[in-house]
């Protein structure tokens, strides 16, 4: 059993246009001192399900256990005793407290002493950053800085489990990347169990021990952050995390037992191999993804016979560390990755291989 | 917890502030509709003499939710359990009603045989002794000379003055059941001249009327402010407190008019009524007359010489005897009462108010139109006539017009109208 | 009503227990309050409006005579024409002050503002009186002009309908401004800028894109302004115009004596204007629900564009804010050369000077003002109380039938204060005998100015972001800490200008005051109404009046002062995110 154990929550909304599930049967596991993000867009159900966890929203049915205490079926536990810090999206920081009201409100409902209150205060407030800050007001400070403050205040209480709600989102780019670092680093030196809340997946990517996936309320598929980039569980997925290219297609035959598989795309005739054999069968409807960096565009020459293409350059669209070709063949476009120094104009013709390998068959 | 403490802190808040609000002390209550400046004359004067009397203080409240009907009704709603002792002014309507419902109580206080039983076939206090007058006074008009003389005209000295269309659209007049005044002036039009006669007049003097008002102060102020130079129905004193006040008006009492007795009775069910009888003793006394009198208002009692409390340095007195044109007891003033039935008027109250309502002020834009309509094709036939043309038929449709008019037949009127200028056509 | 199912839905884990949660319990207690207060004594109203006279049965009776009577229904329909004129009125007087205000970098904007709003704080019968004695046939106005030889005969200004217009249009003002000055400063500036770069300019800008964002806004103003010709029914019987819904209300029910036919008809009048106004009210709100512009309900602390004007625009902005300023200022003037003056009338200005009326005020009359101050006081507190309960409730929680508690309770803006007096001495009296405790008054006053506070708190409680409340949960506060630490400084800001109104309008509430008090409760607007008839005499009543503008005024700018010092210390520097 995870440390947090979300199960089966259902919460439906009630809007103008009808009933609205935005969370349909979650179930997940999160493990102690891990720090996992819900990651969809916006309208899946990731912040929904947060706020469950945090309190401030209730199930229609369905529990979430926090080390191994229910919170909702034997009674309703309100947030402020379910050990959880919490950031909000626009920082939910009170303008009308200093920077240290702010930060110490937690402490002095717990009536902790002024002293230790001071002191402890003083010493988050150097953890995030913000040390000598503490008379300012939130609204003579930067976007980043009021976050910091955010930060410091949901982990002045030293909680158990700390929850953001998409807490970058208002900050301009360079300071997001920067952001980003700092709270993992401040969660994982607290050794605290983390569910972090996300529209952006870059973020996702780099923050997190494992990554949730959701969709219209359906939890779609959890892992580490590499096994969701190379093994998507579903075209959503695939397509939600970086960029890919979708073919659609049928299972023609299946080789062999190793999972090498024949499948008759808009390409022509493609060898994929999939890790789990049972999952296909013949003459089933599939989807064939593959990213643009495994398209190899070739020369004259090549070593494998099978997975070869010929196709005609639409277009170039040069990045500068990169180059995107996107070439036609037949009637499907496929956008390769390539060295930016690769050669090939537009309506210059061309093969591409695909290596069998990193095409992944995704159910229809 | 903090919250706590601060929910304690305003209960102990208004606790306090309900303990302050009832304390024990003298009681005493009016409800009525005199004016303010006579209550307050009352009350200073009756405080002063409850101190001296009984040697402690007594406190009084004065309650006028407006006029004397709305009164009324207060006591009505208070149905037995009354917020106050005494009914304090209106006339013999209000108290007859009061008394007929039980809401009053018989009370002949130590000076009743000063107060006469009748005058002029008018009565002047409840032969069962539920009500005296402490401060009669007459049904009468006022003006404005100022203003009067500024638009030319003289002064309208009775009922069929006011009819002359040089006041057209001068005149201010309230709704009958707005003002017991008002009602007694449709009273005397009616016991006058007859049901048909009276009501064709009151049509005629609302085609003169300028503006509508909704009470007897409400002319007042219109009157002294100028806006309307002529009102009709106005309690007498008014007319002197305006002028001792410096207001340029002056008082008509009309050829016929009625005694207004206002009076004072004891309330069934008075929760201080000890008190309420010391004061209403004390009210009919020389001394408790004379604080009527400051307070803006005439005097009841038969033994009371003006001269003599003009002597004695009784400010208002001078203006008291001026207003009654010399007189030296109210009662002295000499003049024509109507013979009014009480009663009738009493038992018409609904059905007047409500015909006047229906007939009078509700048409007043049509009775105003159609009267200038019968004026102007009589002006027309006058000049026909003048010429020489012979004019009898047209004239006989002119007149028909008019005691169509009369009789509130206004469409029917019109018409004839319509004929009669037909006729002088051909 | 939207909570009940939503908490039946999954009984699986509430059931019965989650009816009694905190939140249904402080509905359940708003209910209560709301059914003492307002529908216990009005249903004796409405019950009356269906009694057939001289019976005991009931039917509809009454109502058919009203429809059927064309001087009735000529009422009716003249009372909509005059609401619709007064509207119009505030419109075209309020718009361009509102754009001035909110747009233009002027100086002596504080000092205008100020006085555009000094209308709520004049008392309108107040108002009605000076005006009479300024442009009265015989006043000051048509005195000069005739001295001046300019015209010959009084030239009537206010006696009628025009009057009634004019007097509740400037009375009015006040809440069309505020309105569209929250409407002018909330609209984000890109939006106009955007439409600057389209190419749309001045005018055109204007009608396009900042008036339709105003509408809203502007409605929520123009919604109180139109339902108040339907509860006024001093002002018209001031100027002479008798036939409109509430003066014949007010006339058929206090002056029925022994007809109860004619109060009958008068509470039918009270029912129907009611109706209309809920009708109003319904439409509007529907309406705006449909039209809701995302972008204007967030940062009401931005203030919108403002521009520096061209000299010739500038020139016309300070002749207009003047002209409105001394309409708006001739109410006081007037009230307090009459109030320092024995004698004036028939001459342009006071002949004899005297001190007597305010003598006689500190003198003998302390008790109106310190009744007024604590009847009003303890309405406010209980109003203030009451109106975040409510708009906490209608705001934030799903509690069982809130949406039917705000509904009743803004019922309560368009019953006459007659009506109100009279229903609350029948059900109060006998049986509960609230009405012979002084509470009765500030209760009275609560419930008739809750709806203007309300609103306000309503408001601005839904600008309030849920977030730093529930970071204050997840902090570890109660819902109480919560609302006392957090929610209720921010809301001050919001909610300020709705105490303030409750405050003013309580402190000069006559129509039910006038049915309720008994002697030694008397308000100063009581002791005004009576001495009114002191004599002939105007100056005490005026003395009054004037000692009832300056109270308040002077209220409105302490409040101002040390709200907008306080306010600024949470607010001034932040930008809440921006």
């Amino acid at each position: 059993m995870g440390f947090i154990d979300i199960r089966n929550l259902v919460k439906r909304f009630r809007t103008k246009y009808g009933e609205v599930l935005a969370a349909d049967n979650v179930c997940l596991e999160i493990e102690k001192a891990e720090l996992i993000t819900l990651l969809g867009p916006s309208g899946c159900g990731k912040t929904t399900t947060l706020r469950c966890i945090a309190g401030l929203e209730r199930p229609d049915s369905g529990d979430v256990l926090i080390d191994g205490a229910p919170m909702f079926s034997q009674g309703f536990v309100p947030p402020a005793k379910r050990g959880i810090g919490m950031v909000f999206q626009n920082y939910a920081v009170w303008p009308h407290m200093t920077v240290f009201a702010n930060v110490a409100y937690g402490l002095k409902l717990e009536g902790v002493p002024r002293r230790t209150r001071e002191a402890r205060v003083r010493e988050m407030l150097d953890v995030v950053g913000l040390a000598g800050l503490e008379r300012r007001y939130p609204g003579q400070m930067s976007g980043g800085q009021q976050q910091r403050v955010a930060l410091a205040r949901a982990l002045m209480r030293h909680p158990k489990v700390l929850l953001l709600d998409e807490p970058l989102s208002n900050l301009d780019a360079k300071l997001r990347e920067k952001m980003r670092f700092e709270i993992r680093d401040i969660v994982s030196r607290m050794e605290m169990t983390a569910v972090y809340v996300t529209h952006d997946q870059a973020e996702a990517m780099v923050l997190s021990d494992r990554v949730a996936i959701m969709d219209q309320g359906k939890l779609v598929q959890v892992a580490k952050p590499d096994e969701i980039y190379h093994v998507p569980a579903s075209r959503f997925v695939a397509d939600f995390i970086g960029t890919t290219n979708i073919v659609e297609g049928q299972v023609e035959e299946i080789l062999d037992d190793t999972g090498l598989v024949g499948l008759r795309t808009g390409l022509g005739r493609t060898l994929c191999r999939v890790r789990d054999r049972a999952a296909v069968a013949k003459g089933e409807p599939v989807y064939l993804s593959i990213r643009p960096e495994d398209i190899e565009v070739i020369n004259s020459t090549h070593g494998a016979r099978d997975n070869i293409y010929t196709g005609t350059i639409t277009e170039r669209a040069y990045l500068g560390h990169l180059l995107y070709l996107f070439i036609r063949v037949r009637d499907t476009v496929i956008r390769a990755q390539c060295h930016p120094r690769q050669a090939g104009s537009e309506g210059e013709e061309t093969r591409i291989y695909l290596d069998p390998a990193k095409c992944v068959v995704l159910p229809s | 917890m903090k919250s706590g403490k601060m929910l304690a802190v305003a209960c102990l808040l208004l606790l306090t502030l309900l303990a302050v609000a009832g304390a024990a002390q003298q009681k005493l209550g009016w409800v009525g509709p005199i004016y303010v400046e006579l209550s307050e004359s009352l009350k200073k004067g009756f405080q002063d003499y409850y101190l001296r009397t009984y040697g402690e203080p007594i406190e009084i409240t004065f309650v006028r939710p407006g006029g004397w009907p709305v009164c009324v009704d207060r006591v009505r709603i208070w149905d037995g359990k009354p917020d106050a002792d005494v009914f304090l002014g209106a006339g013999a309507p209000a108290h007859s009603v009061l008394a007929s419902l039980g809401l009053t109580v018989p009370y002949v206080h130590a000076h009743w045989d000063m107060i006469p039983a009748q005058w002029h076939g008018m009565s002047a206090k409840d032969p069962d002794g539920y009500w005296s007058a402490f401060a009669p006074w007459l049904v009468s008009n006022m003006y404005n000379e100022l203003v009067l003389r500024m638009y030319n005209v003289p002064p309208p000295l009775t009922w069929d003055d006011l009819l002359n269309p040089i006041y057209r659209g001068h005149i201010a007049m309230c709704l009958t059941y707005a003002s017991g005044t008002m009602y007694e002036v449709v009273q005397i039009q009616l016991q006058t001249r007859g049901w048909r006669d009276g009501w064709a007049y009151l049509r005629y003097l609302a085609a003169q009327v300028g503006r509508w008002t909704t009470g007897s102060t409400d002319t007042t102020h219109n009157v002294t402010r100028g806006e309307y130079p002529i009102g009709i129905a106005q309690p007498q004193m008014n007319a002197m407190v305006a002028r001792r006040d410096g207001y340029p008006v002056g008082n008509l009492v009309p050829d016929v008019t009625v005694l207004v007795p206002e009076a004072a009775a004891l309330l069934a069910g008075a929760p201080n009524e000890r008190n309420a009888k010391i004061f209403l003793d004390w009210l009919y006394s020389m001394e408790g007359q004379k604080y009527v009198l400051q307070g803006g208002y005439f005097v009841a009692r038969t033994d009371i010489s003006l001269t003599q409390w003009q002597a004695e340095g009784v400010s208002m007195a001078s203006h008291a005897i001026a207003a009654l044109g010399g007189a030296d007891n109210f009662w002295a003033v000499d003049l024509d009462l109507l013979d009014y039935d009480l009663e009738l008027a009493t038992a018409q109250w609904d059905e007047v108010n409500n015909t006047f309502d229906r007939e009078i002020y509700r048409k007043w834009e049509e009775l105003k139109s159609t009267l200038s309509q019968i004026e102007a094709v009589e002006l027309q036939i006058a000049d026909a006539k003048a010429k020489g043309a012979d004019v009898a038929a047209a004239e006989a449709k002119a007149a028909e017009a008019r005691t169509l008019f009369e009789e509130g037949e206004l469409a029917t009127a019109r018409t004839a109208v319509t004929e009669a200028r037909a006729l002088l056509r051909r | 009503m939207g909570g009940a199912g939503g908490l039946l839905a999954h009984p699986h884990q509430h059931g019965i227990r989650s009816l009694i949660r905190v939140d249904n319990l402080l509905a359940a207690f708003a209910w209560l309050v709301v059914a003492f207060l307002i529908i216990y004594p009005l249903s004796f109203l409405v019950v009356d409006s269906f009694r057939v006279a001289g019976s005991d049965r009931f039917g509809l009776q009454n109502y058919r005579a009203f429809f059927s009577e064309p001087y009735y229904m000529g009422a009716f329909l003249k009372t909509f024409m005059l609401s619709g004129l007064v509207l119009l009125t505030t419109t075209v007087l309020g718009l361009p002050l509102a754009y001035i205000l909110a747009r233009y970098r002027l100086r002596g904007q504080t000092v205008f503002t100020a006085l555009t709003i000094l209308p709520i704080v004049l008392p309108a019968y107040a108002g009605a009186f000076a005006w009479v004695v300024f442009f009265g046939r015989f006043g000051t106005l048509n005195l000069l002009l005739m001295q001046w030889g300019i015209i010959s005969r009084p030239i009537n200004f206010i006696s009628g309908l025009h009057g009634v217009v004019f007097m509740q249009a400037i009375h009015l003002l006040p809440f069309m401004v505020l309105s569209l000055l929250a409407a002018f400063t909330s609209i984000d500036p890109d939006l106009e800028e955007a439409a600057e770069v389209e190419g749309a300019s001045g005018i055109r800008r204007f009608f396009t894109v900042t008036l339709p964002l105003c509408t809203p806004s502007y409605l929520a103003g123009a919604i109180l302004v139109f339902l108040w010709p339907f509860t006024d029914w001093l002002t018209p019987m001031i100027f002479g115009v008798i036939d409109l819904l509430p003066s014949i209300a007010y006339i058929n029910i206090a002056y029925h004596f022994t007809d109860v036919g004619r109060k009958y008809m008068g509470i039918v009048s009270v029912v129907l204007s009611s109706g209309v106004c809920v009708a109003a009210f319904l439409l509007l709100k529907a309406w705006v629900e449909r039209k809701r512009y995302t972008g204007l309900s967030k940062g009401t602390t931005l203030g919108g564009r403002t521009i520096r004007p061209k000299p010739l625009v500038r020139v016309a902005s300070y002749l207009y804010m003047l002209f409105v300023s001394a309409l708006v200022l001739l109410i006081p003037i007037v009230l307090g050369l009459s109030g320092f003056s024995r004698r004036w009338v028939l001459t342009p200005f006071p002949q004899h000077w005297t001190l007597d009326n305010f003598r006689t005020i500190f003198t003998g009359a302390t008790r109106l003002i310190s009744n007024s101050f604590l009847f009003s006081g303890v309405a406010l507190g209980i109003g203030v109380l009451f109106g975040l309960l409510m708009a906490y409730l209608i705001v934030r929680t799903k509690a069982l039938g809130r949406s039917g508690l705000e509904f009743v309770s803004t019922l309560m803006l368009v019953f006459p204060g007659v009506a109100v007096g009279v229903a609350y001495l029948t059900a109060f009296w006998h049986g509960i005998p609230l009405a012979t405790h002084w509470m009765v008054m500030p209760l009275a006053l609560f419930v008739r100015r809750m709806p203007y506070f309300q609103r306000m708190a309503h408001a601005a409680y839904q600008q309030l972001d849920p977030c730093l409340e529930e970071a204050a949960e997840v902090a570890g506060a109660s819902k109480l800490r919560t609302f006392l630490t957090i929610s209720l400084p921010l809301l001050l800001k919001g909610i300020f200008v709705g105490v303030i109104m409750f405050f003013i309008m309580a402190f000069q509430e006559i129509s039910t005051a006038i049915f309720l008090y008994r002697g030694g409760w008397e308000t100063l607007p009581v002791g005004l109404y009576l001495n009114w008839h002191r004599g002939m005499e105007f100056g005490f009543a005026a003395a009054l009046a004037f000692m009832m503008v300056v109270i308040v005024f002077v209220m409105l700018m302490v409040a101002a002062k040390i709200g907008g010092g306080v306010l600024n210390v949470a607010w001034g520097s932040s930008g809440r995110g921006k």
